[in-house]
């Protein structure tokens, strides 16, 4: 039996044990994150983030895990974090009007910086991230499109290759502030 | 040159360990000693945490769509916007509106906080009345008539009965004002509270295993009520951890206190004479990986 229909089933031990292995890393990488927020509030955004995971399984929005338990429940205690700190409000929050042009997309800078720096990469890099952050697709398809042996592989590669643009994101950076 | 671009490799290592929770205790030392010196390697931290927001931001999008971010099952405006956030820009290429997303929050907020200011109100109202005496009041003798003349020529004058100077003067004594301050200082945390009933039900658990637990508290036991000092005593099983860390909380989750102690030494005793009369939290922790390692509670006595 998968685990995502193991949870459906109410397997609170599951749950328990699920909490309990990646609470630590997650304190441990938010602490990077947002050095400003106290641990006990980076707590709760955990245990919410699984909470949430739960009921979104429950009641059939999640149907199956395409990348890792883990990478959900980070990305829904990272989302709370970053909306709920007072620098998300000021930096990162909006909401979109396609209407109205007069103002900017608060990461133009930064969706800017990766075209330019997603060209410098090697083409199998290139093509993977591509394919993820501009064409939406998911890694299963990922997976399939370029000969992945699985998901998890194709989710490995993704983050070697996130890692590469991020070196060189942070290189030109370096660079402009020189 | 090359060892110039080995410095810059091993440095953004550090970073990306650094943001991927894998610093060894070593290169953490490495890490913060740089960030108390180096300019350049903490201009390199804040973008690395800008680009970090991006790439969670981008990631989010793509793995949290269509899922119900909210802990009810209501969808809530905050939900909604939250989604719309995340969409795309069109193929048009049409730019985005910045607004700000806990708009509708704000705006709820606003009517709970205009819900909350009357309900206080209306408490130090009834408060204000239920300190008069009335029956007293009108049956004195003394007590003199205000009379009130509004402007307007077809209102009839208002009278109402002037505070005699005991109800006026009248106000809780100082003892009573004092023992409902020093309440508040003994109200339970609730996010400390869930934590330890966490940590006592995961102890719990360990014991019927017969599992060797890793940090031990042998004293104190439960919650003690404790004067100008407190004696805490452990057995660690882990040799990784050197040093530990603990620090005390005030029942509103501010740190009153921080000692470190090497964790070899198994007992020592904490000061908390400047403390002052309530409930506290303590945690332990180690210096070096800030792990948790216990949570506790005690009450100061005066």
């Amino acid at each position: 039996m998968q685990l995502i229909d193991k949870l459906k089933q109410g397997d609170q031990e599951l749950l328990q044990a699920i909490y309990h292995q990646h609470k630590n890393r997650f304190v441990n990488i938010m602490k990077a994150r947002f050095p400003e927020c106290d641990v006990l509030v980076v707590e709760d955004a955990y245990s919410e983030a699984v909470e949430v995971l739960f009921n979104n399984i429950n009641q059939g929005k999640l149907t199956h895990i395409e990348q890792s338990i883990e990478s959900y429940i980070f990305a829904i205690a990272r989302n709370k974090l970053y909306r709920d700190s007072k620098k998300a409000q000021q930096n990162l929050r909006l909401s979109v009007d396609l209407e109205d042009k007069s103002e900017q997309d608060v990461w133009e800078t930064e969706r800017h910086l990766m075209a330019k720096c997603l060209e410098q990469l090697g083409e199998r890099c290139q093509k993977l991230l591509k394919l993820f952050y501009y064409s939406y697709k998911s890694l299963q398809s990922i997976t399939t499109e370029m000969g992945f042996g699985d998901t998890q592989n194709a989710s490995a590669a993704k983050y070697k290759c996130s890692q590469k643009l991020k070196k060189r994101m942070l290189n030109e950076m370096k660079n402009q502030r020189h | 040159m090359d060892g110039t671009m080995r410095d810059n490799e091993s440095k953004f290592e550090l970073i990306e360990k650094y943001f991927d929770g894998r610093l060894s205790a070593a290169e953490r030392s490495i890490f913060d000693q740089l960030m108390a010196t180096d300019q350049e390697f903490i201009s390199d931290v804040n973008d690395y945490r800008k680009l970090t927001a991006f790439t969670d931001f981008l990631d989010e999008e793509i793995l949290l769509k269509g899922l119900d971010l909210s802990l009810t099952n209501k969808k809530t405006n905050s939900n909604k916007h939250q989604l719309a956030a995340n969409a795309p820009l069109n193929q048009k290429d049409q730019r985005a509106t910045v607004k700000p997303i806990f708009f509708p929050r704000r705006v709820s907020n606003r009517y709970a906080a205009a819900i909350a200011l009357l309900f206080v109100s209306l408490v130090a109202v009834s408060l204000m009345f239920s300190n008069i005496d009335w029956n007293q009041a009108s049956s004195s003798k003394n007590s003199k008539v205000l009379t009130v003349e509004y402007e307007r020529k077809d209102s009839k004058p208002t009278k109402i009965p002037e505070k005699t100077a005991k109800t006026v003067t009248e106000k809780k004594p100082k003892a009573t004002q004092e023992m409902a301050f020093l309440a508040t200082n003994f109200e339970v945390n609730d996010t400390f509270e869930k934590l330890i009933l966490e940590q006592s039900s995961v102890l719990k658990n360990r014991s019927e295993n017969q599992s060797k637990l890793k940090f031990e508290i042998i004293q104190p036991q439960k919650t003690p009520s404790v004067g100008n000092e407190m004696l805490i005593q452990w057995k660690s099983n882990d040799t990784s951890v050197e040093n530990i860390t603990v620090k005390v909380y005030n029942n509103k989750n501010q740190i009153m206190k921080t000692y470190n102690f090497p964790n070899k030494s198994g007992k020592t005793t904490l000061n908390t004479k400047s403390l002052k009369q309530g409930l506290y939290y303590w945690r332990v922790m180690s210096t070096e990986t800030e792990e948790v390692l216990f949570i506790g509670k005690f009450t100061k006595k005066q």
